[in-house]
């Protein structure tokens, strides 16, 4: 690099999906961003990496996440893989999708209907949920009074319930407690709304937040097809986090991965000066977006009081497993599908579904106080070869288990979920590992500009994660706008009309 | 859309997505141009600013639509995202001939696609600026580096109008013998190009339309998600399911070929 090759308006630090879609937004905008992160690979902790890559990826240690175990470091067609680190789902309709569509990005990618969602019973069976108020009208397992509540309440969750007396007072009790005491709820119901349909992480996730969420997903089904979520091909969030870093390349911003940051100096007020590994010349910027370096205070979450994002839900730690299956997961068609015969249809196979697991869902060795999941993708989701699936499950820690082995935690988990295939199932591959919540880092005396991007907990209610990380990159984007003097000339989070431009929009 | 490449569309052409690759300013983005609008933007990299460029091309008994991808400029330092590769039919690796380091990065290029792309991936090797090495009235004791010309002249210049005329041999770096065994010997086509004068660029696009699979393509894409062998549906999968977030949004052709 030479002349001013290496002065930038903007340094962004970490490739994660909140740090990708701001840096799309702010080169999009005029601003000269360089985008950086020590990783090899695009996605930080929402990467998506095959099989090799993710080995390569344990072998060190990696901040943030602990207690690495793997069943085997080969597997055949190791590259047709794209495991995502932490996998979640995308409503159709709300920031990340409206981002996607705004930025150009959907161009890039995939995305497929999650097909199936699914309760599991202590009994082994895995129920079909029904997720909108038709499914529950065709429903024959629930009484005709247990219907009426149940309408009832969905007419109120979709709703404009904020202002409602049903609310009154409730804000804040726990979600389950307020469906059995408000709306007369059954357990076998409540528990399919708390965590099935609202994802609550725990039996103490509080009432409103639970209702903007379940007020957002059952406004996002019908968008594209019956069911409200999206998954992105190759792994979702980290594919996705590739389409906006590419997207802010083709605006001109530059790309370096895989440098280690030696130093930044921050002396001079007016810029940083970033020295990078094996890089023979610094590059310097006026403002430093990053989660780590020291003097940085996060963005704090727009106040906003609708904002429905998870942003103030506790930060657990989660215990993750991704596993590799060469037969499929069997699940009970939806409710829709039993209304001509008498006895239900036999599972099927599906190519994307969700096994909500309750608290205490399982007969031995569950959690008692958090909802596990087991997000199912095959092929069609382009992220494993043909003929094999990939069980991700997850666990957010409840109780302070100093020394939690994530093996030990979702080894039964699994086992239930393998129980649903059709003959006894034995996973190819499986390794576990923990995600932590990233300590918040202090603020001390600021030199220079710098902004720091809202960390994301290392769990979220499954569909959450890709919003929560594009409310926090809008907001961010404008804390960079304000903080660069440019609040004036930048009218929009994306400028409009893009979403409707082909690939050739080049002058 | 990534994934809906080699998808025939309703006038039964076949989009084949195409990947630019080599080392930064040996002309990836200007042959892309070239190619794409006829033009030349000399002493400026060209600005892309698109996802990628559409461009169709007829053959004789087909039509084929390249949805071409610049590199962006993340081959600088290495930071291609795996999603570049992806699904890629068709790639064109260039290097500068007035450069003997670029034909090494180019063949680390092609040893990158077969690893990460693929494996029935057409290459086109391009050994551009060849314009350089070829004297004409305006590009003598020009260097690689700085062209003086105007775009009128680059517009109408022709290589071969001078004859007689001697080879800047001192520019030369890559002998054309050289490039040209590397290229059989890795089963690569070859062609030396300048996208300043617009020399070998429709030949190279034209020669790799007739080397893609297309009846291949197709057969294996007949489902709704395009990568090959993963299309379709099997036994128990009720519907596709398979979403395009904003299939409205119809590309608009760049110009023709
Ligand atoms: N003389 C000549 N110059 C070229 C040719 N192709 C590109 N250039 C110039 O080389 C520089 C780099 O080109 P660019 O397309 O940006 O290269 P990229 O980095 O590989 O995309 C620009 O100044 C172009 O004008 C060519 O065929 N002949
Ligand atoms: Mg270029």
């Amino acid at each position: 690099m030479n002349g001013d090759e290496g002065v930038f308006d903007i340094v962004v630090v970490g490739t994660g999906l909140t740090e990708s879609i701001t840096a799309a937004a702010l080169a999009k905008a005029g601003f000269k961003v360089a985008h950086l992160d020590e990783n090899p690979h695009y996605g930080a902790s929402e990467a998506s990496l095959s099989f090799d890559e993710l080995v390569t990826w344990q072998s060190a240690p990696r901040p943030g996440f602990s207690h690495f175990s793997r069943s085997s470091d080969t597997i055949p067609q190791p590259r047709a893989y794209s495991l995502s680190l932490s996998p979640s789902l995308i409503p159709s309709t709300g920031p990340l999708i409206d981002a996607l569509v705004a930025s150009g990005v959907s161009r890039y990618g995939g995305f497929r209907l999650l097909e199936r969602v699914c309760l599991y019973h202590p009994s082994g069976i895995a129920k079909p949920v029904p997720g909108s108020k038709e499914d529950v009208f065709k429903s024959k397992e629930i009484s005709l009074v247990e219907k009426r509540r149940l309408m009832r309440f969905l007419q109120f969750a979709a709703g404009e319930f904020e202002d409602k007396k049903d609310l009154e007072g409730h804000k804040d009790t726990p979600f389950p407690e307020y469906l059995r005491s408000v709306f007369s709820l059954n357990e076998e119901i409540t528990t399919a709304i708390v965590y099935a349909l609202a994802y609550c992480l725990t039996p103490k996730d509080a009432t409103l937040p639970a209702l903007h969420r379940l007020r957002r997903y059952l406004r996002s089904s019908g968008r594209y097809g019956a069911s409200p979520f999206l998954i992105g091909h190759y792994g979702s969030s980290g594919e996705i986090a590739q389409g906006f870093c590419r997207t802010a390349a083709v605006s001109g911003g530059v790309y370096i991965l895989g440098r280690r940051i030696e130093t930044i100096d921050s002396s001079d007020q007016e810029k940083h000066i970033i020295r990078l590994e094996e890089f023979p010349e610094p590059i310097s910027c006026s403002l430093l977006i990053s989660r780590s370096a020291p003097g940085i205070s996060p963005v704090p979450p727009s106040s906003e009081p609708s904002s429905p994002f998870s942003v103030s839900s506790p930060s657990l730690t989660v215990a993750r497993c991704i596993a590799i299956v060469d037969a499929p997961i069997l699940f009970n068609p939806p409710v829709e599908q039993s209304e001509d015969t008498d006895s239900p249809p036999p599972p099927t196979p599906s190519d994307t579904g969700v096994i909500v697991f309750p608290p205490s869902s399982l007969p031995a060795g569950g959690s008692a106080t958090a909802s596990a999941n087991a997000l199912i993708v095959g092929e069609g989701t382009m992220s494993c070869p043909r003929g094999k699936w990939l069980i991700h499950l997850s666990l957010p820690l409840v109780e302070d288990i100093d020394d939690a082995d994530p093996r030990t935690l979702l080894e039964p988990y699994l086992n239930a979920t393998l129980g649903l295939a059709a003959a006894p199932l034995v996973p190819l591959f499986a390794t576990y590992y923990l995600q932590h919540p990233t300590p918040s880092s202090e603020t001390n005396k600021t030199e220079g500009m710098k902004l720091a991007p809202t960390p994301l907990p290392p769990i979220l209610p499954l569909p959450d994660a890709g919003d929560a990380a594009a409310v926090h990159a809008q907001d961010l984007f404008w804390a960079a706008v304000k903080a660069m003097g440019q609040e004036s000339e930048v009218a929009a989070f994306w400028p409009p009309s893009e979403g409707q431009d082909d690939g050739n929009d080049g002058d | 859309m990534a994934d809906a490449t080699a998808s025939g569309s309703a006038d039964k052409s076949v989009q084949v997505k195409l990947v630019l690759l080599g080392e930064a300013a040996v002309g990836k983005s200007s042959v892309v141009l070239r190619f794409v609008s006829n033009e030349f933007q000399p002493n400026k990299e060209p600005t892309i600013g698109a996802a990628f460029l559409t461009q169709k091309c007829r053959l004789e008994d087909r039509v084929l639509r390249y949805e071409i991808w610049d590199t962006a400029g993340q081959e600088r330092f290495h930071s291609l995202a795996p999603m570049y590769y992806r699904n890629a039919q068709a790639a064109v690796v260039v290097f500068d001939v007035t450069k003997a380091s670029s034909l090494e990065k180019a063949k680390s290029w092609v040893k990158e696609l077969q690893r990460q792309a693929n494996p029935n991936i057409v290459i086109a090797l391009a050994g551009n600026k060849v314009d350089l090495v070829q004297a004409s009235s305006s590009s003598t004791g020009a260097t690689a580096t700085s062209e003086s010309e105007d775009e009128a002249d680059d517009a109408t210049a022709t290589p071969g109008e001078t004859p007689g005329s001697v080879e800047p041999e001192s520019l030369r770096q890559v002998p054309r013998e050289e490039a040209q065994a590397y290229a059989t010997e890795a089963g690569l086509l070859f062609f030396e190009t300048s996208a300043k004068t617009g020399e070998g660029i429709v030949e190279i696009f034209t020669e790799i339309a007739k080397k893609i699979p297309i009846e291949h393509i197709l057969a294996a894409t007949r489902g709704a998600t395009g990568r090959p062998g993963a299309g379709g549906s099997r036994a128990g999968t009720q519907q596709d399911g398979a979403v395009n977030l904003d299939g409205n949004a119809k590309p608009k052709e760049a110009c023709n070929c």
